[in-house]
This record gives structure tokens, C-alpha cells and sequence, in this order.
């Protein structure tokens, strides 16, 4: 048997890629040629040593960020919303109220509590300005007796009325210039919104920090269409009440009253059954 | 649960499903990455890359062939992709030092571990030196255990190009043992 046939051979011996016949072949001339037997041990040798040096294992700390990664995909995102009947109605309509508007959502009879959005005043209306909008909503808020805000509290409210700026449950920044939403009040089981606005070179500084902050406190975040929506799901109280702090350390300081506020509420209420949603519009 | 059933909780939304899955391919993914790009790092970052590409398609992936060839062909993609990106930059003393790191040593006597050693790290230095284009298939044969036409599948070359980029890439390594016991 010529060199280049065997030695051709041998590989595919070594990987069972050849025909009996073939096998059978290359191991009657290994009895008789010494160098062809050398192949073969030295292919299995190799294989032997490189399936023992496989043996690497993920260090214990990188399954915890694979976890993480994965719960943090957009993919999950995306294929609720191809699912209309999974999709919360809550996501859908605070879409619709985009621009300035507030979305205002309440958990029905039993539970309903309010929350004011307030937007910077100027920050949107510029020539090729930029905004961000990060809306925040608590899914299973805990019960707080307040009456939910109509559209005309939202007018009200835009035309300086100070009853009901002074609601109670309406925290509400003197002299905001936002707009009550044109469609009705979207009423969900599920929460509210607030939303900030900031200019166009604030706003990707302040996504981008955002989103490392959230990935700093183990909190998912997901990624919709354009927008981004960082959902934190059952993350706890000292997290959240970190996430507040750090959106009123970078955002509005208008906001700080509704969100210390929320904090407040979150506090008192049990950690576990709040699941918090925030969007971030850039338009 | 089988991998079937985590595929199904998975593209019904079940986070942990995947999850699982995850964690019994990691480490598998893992030594498939590891001597393709050369460090741990990158190989990690490779395999939440993989994890995170098999998750996106998902629902692309049909059925006919286990989930790990179709997870291994990601993983092989996300490798290359990854080496490429970096340029061929790593020198070959840090591949060899980051994957000596990566791999635990069996129990045995030590003049067999010795010898074992010896060969492995022969073995080592002589994958970091070889060309992408031989490293890539001799992984996937005897790492993964892939035949000719996964192979072949996997880096779209044709069977003959597998059989005679297998044949060099074991020539090489062949002779960097040999090496390796001339000197001593």
C-alpha cells in the first residue's frame, strides 16, 4: 500500500469514515509496515489527549450571568407581543400616549392609586431635539385608598387648578407644562405610568446609564420595537428604591415627590408581588 | 426534563426552561469555544453569545436534528466570529497559558499525570499555533465528535477539504508530540 493511500486512510479509519473492507485493509498492512501502525496509535493518542483536555468547566459565577443574560433578552419581549393575548394591555397603551402625555392606569375598584406624570417644559418642542420618556409601572400595586384621576383632573391640572394639583394622591410639580393625553384615561388592572423627559444629548447618556445601572442591580430589562422597557420583575425593595434614587439623581428632580412616593408605597407593601416596568421612548 | 419539552416551555415563554438548557450545554460550548478563540474570556463571552443566538432563533430550529448540532453550529459561528474580531491578535503563549488554566487534571500517579502533562501541554502549544482554518475542523472532530459531513456542514467547506484539513491539522500535532519527547 503506497504512503499517500494509507496515510489518506488512516484518518478515516480513525474516524470510522471508511468501509470494512477499508478498515480491514489498513490494519493487515499496519502488521506489516510498522510506520503505518505509528499513525494509527499516534491518531488515537492525539484524540485521547485532546478529548481528556475537554474537560473545562464554565467558572460557577458565569452560569449566574448566563442566567441573567438570558432573562434579560429581548426575545422574551418579543414574543409576548407576538402573542396578543399575553401582551399586558398596560404595554400597549402607553405607547399610544406618546409625546408628553400622561398615562394614567388604575387596578380597578378594589385597588387604585395615582400617579402624575411631569415632563420638562421646553425640552421637546425644540428643532431637533431628542426625547426620552421612562415610564414606570407597578403591576400589582398595593391598595391605596385615592380616587383615579379623569381627564378632566389631567385638564385641571394643566390649567393650574391647585384642588387638584393638591390631591392627595396626585403628586403633582407646580408649573408643569405637560399635556393631559387626548385619548380617554386607559384604565388597566395592572398599574400606571410616569414618564420624564430629557434632551436629545441627555437622553442616550441617560439610557446608556440606566441600563448599566439596572444591569449593576440585577434588574432585567428587555428591548421592544424602538423602545427600550426594562422590566423589574420581582426585584426587591432596596433595588427599586436604588433605581428611584438613581432616576432622581439624573432625571427631573420634579419627579423626586411621585417617586419617593412610590417608594413609600412600595415599602409598606409586600416586595415580592410588585413587578415594575420601565420604558424608555426615544423619539 | 428532555430537551424537546424545555424547546416547548421555552417558545411558550418559560425563562428557566431555557435556562436549563443552558446549563447542561454550557460547559460543552464552552470546550468547543475555549480552544477556538484561545482564552477563557472570549470563551465565555462566546458561549453566552451561542446561548443567547440559540434563544433568538429558536423557533428556527427544526427539529430533525438534535438541539446540540444545531446549538454547536451557532456556538462554532459565535467562535470564529469572535476570533476574527479580535484580530488573530492573543499570542500563542496566552492561548496555551489561558487554556492550561481552564482544564482540571484527573486523578492519576504522578508519573503517568507527568507524561500526560507533558503530551497535553505538547498538545496545547502545538492546537495555539495552528491555523484557523485546521484548529476549527480538528476540534469539532475529536472534541465534539462531529463525522466528516458535520463537519463539513458546519464550516461549509466540502468532505474532501475536512478530510485533508483534518489530515494536517493531526500531522501537526503528531509532530509537536514527537518533538516534545526528542527533546527530553
Amino acid at each position: 500500500m503506497k504512503r499517500e493511500v494509507w496515510e489518506e486512510l488512516v484518518d478515516r479509519v480513525v474516524d470510522d469514515e471508511c468501509t470494512a473492507e477499508e478498515k480491514r485493509a489498513l490494519y493487515e498492512a499496519a502488521e506489516r509496515n510498522p510506520e503505518i501502525r505509528e499513525a494509527i496509535d499516534a491518531a488515537l493518542r492525539i484524540r485521547e489527549l485532546l478529548r481528556k483536555t475537554a474537560g473545562a468547566t464554565v467558572p460557577p459565577e458565569f452560569s449566574e450571568r448566563l442566567r441573567l443574560a438570558i432573562e434579560r433578552s429581548d426575545v422574551w419581549v418579543e414574543r409576548e407581543a407576538a402573542r396578543p393575548t399575553v401582551r399586558p394591555a398596560s404595554t400597549g397603551a402607553a405607547r399610544r400616549f406618546g409625546g408628553r402625555r400622561f398615562l394614567w392606569a388604575s387596578t380597578g375598584a378594589a385597588v387604585s392609586f395615582a400617579a402624575v406624570a411631569l415632563l420638562a417644559s421646553g425640552l421637546v418642542d425644540g428643532a431637533g431635539r431628542e426625547a426620552v420618556q421612562i415610564g414606570m409601572r407597578v403591576d400589582k400595586a398595593p391598595e391605596i385608598a385615592s380616587t383615579a384621576p379623569t381627564n378632566a383632573d389631567f385638564d385641571a391640572m394643566e390649567n393650574g387648578d391647585e384642588a387638584a394639583r393638591t390631591r392627595p394622591t396626585i403628586l403633582r410639580r407646580p408649573g408643569n407644562k405637560g399635556e393631559a393625553p387626548k385619548e380617554p384615561v386607559v384604565a388597566t388592572p395592572d398599574g400606571f405610568y410616569t414618564r420624564r423627559t430629557v434632551d436629545s444629548e441627555n437622553a442616550k447618556r441617560l439610557l446608556a446609564e440606566f441600563l448599566r445601572f439596572c444591569r449593576e442591580n440585577d434588574v432585567a430589562y428587555a428591548k421592544i420595537d424602538g423602545d427600550f422597557e426594562l422590566t423589574l420583575r420581582e426585584t426587591t425593595s432596596e433595588n427599586r428604591r436604588a433605581i428611584l434614587e438613581w432616576l432622581d439623581a439624573n432625571a427631573r428632580k420634579s419627579e423626586e415627590r411621585a417617586e419617593t412616593n412610590l417608594a413609600e408605597r412600595w415599602d409598606e407593601a409586600d416586595e415580592s408581588v410588585c413587578d415594575v416596568r420601565v420604558s424608555f421612548n426615544v423619539e | 426534563m428532555n430537551d424537546e419539552r424545555l424547546i416547548d416551555a421555552t417558545l411558550a415563554g418559560d425563562k428557566n426552561a431555557f435556562g436549563e438548557l443552558a446549563r447542561k450545554y454550557q460547559d460543552r460550548v464552552y470546550n468547543l469555544a475555549l480552544p477556538i478563540v484561545g482564552n477563557a474570556d472570549d470563551a465565555l463571552d462566546v458561549v453566552q453569545e451561542t446561548f443567547l443566538q440559540a434563544l433568538a432563533h429558536l423557533e428556527s430550529f427544526r427539529r430533525s436534528s438534535r438541539f446540540y448540532t444545531w446549538l454547536y453550529r451557532i456556538a462554532y459561528n459565535c467562535a470564529v466570529g469572535a476570533l476574527r474580531k479580535r484580530g488573530r491578535t492573543t499570542s500563542v503563549d496566552r492561548i496555551v497559558e489561558e487554556i492550561g488554566e481552564c482544564f482540571e487534571s484527573p486523578v492519576e500517579s504522578p508519573d503517568a499525570k507527568s507524561k500526560r502533562e507533558d503530551d497535553v501541554q505538547a498538545l496545547r502549544e502545538a492546537l495555539a499555533k495552528l491555523p484557523e482554518e485546521y484548529r476549527a475542523p480538528i476540534v469539532l472532530r475529536e472534541i465534539e465528535g462531529a463525522n466528516y459531513e458535520r463537519i463539513a456542514e458546519t464550516l461549509e467547506i466540502p468532505i474532501g477539504t475536512v478530510r485533508s484539513r483534518l489530515h494536517r491539522a493531526r500531522n501537526a500535532l503528531r509532530e509537536a508530540l514527537v518533538r516534545r519527547r526528542n527533546d527530553f
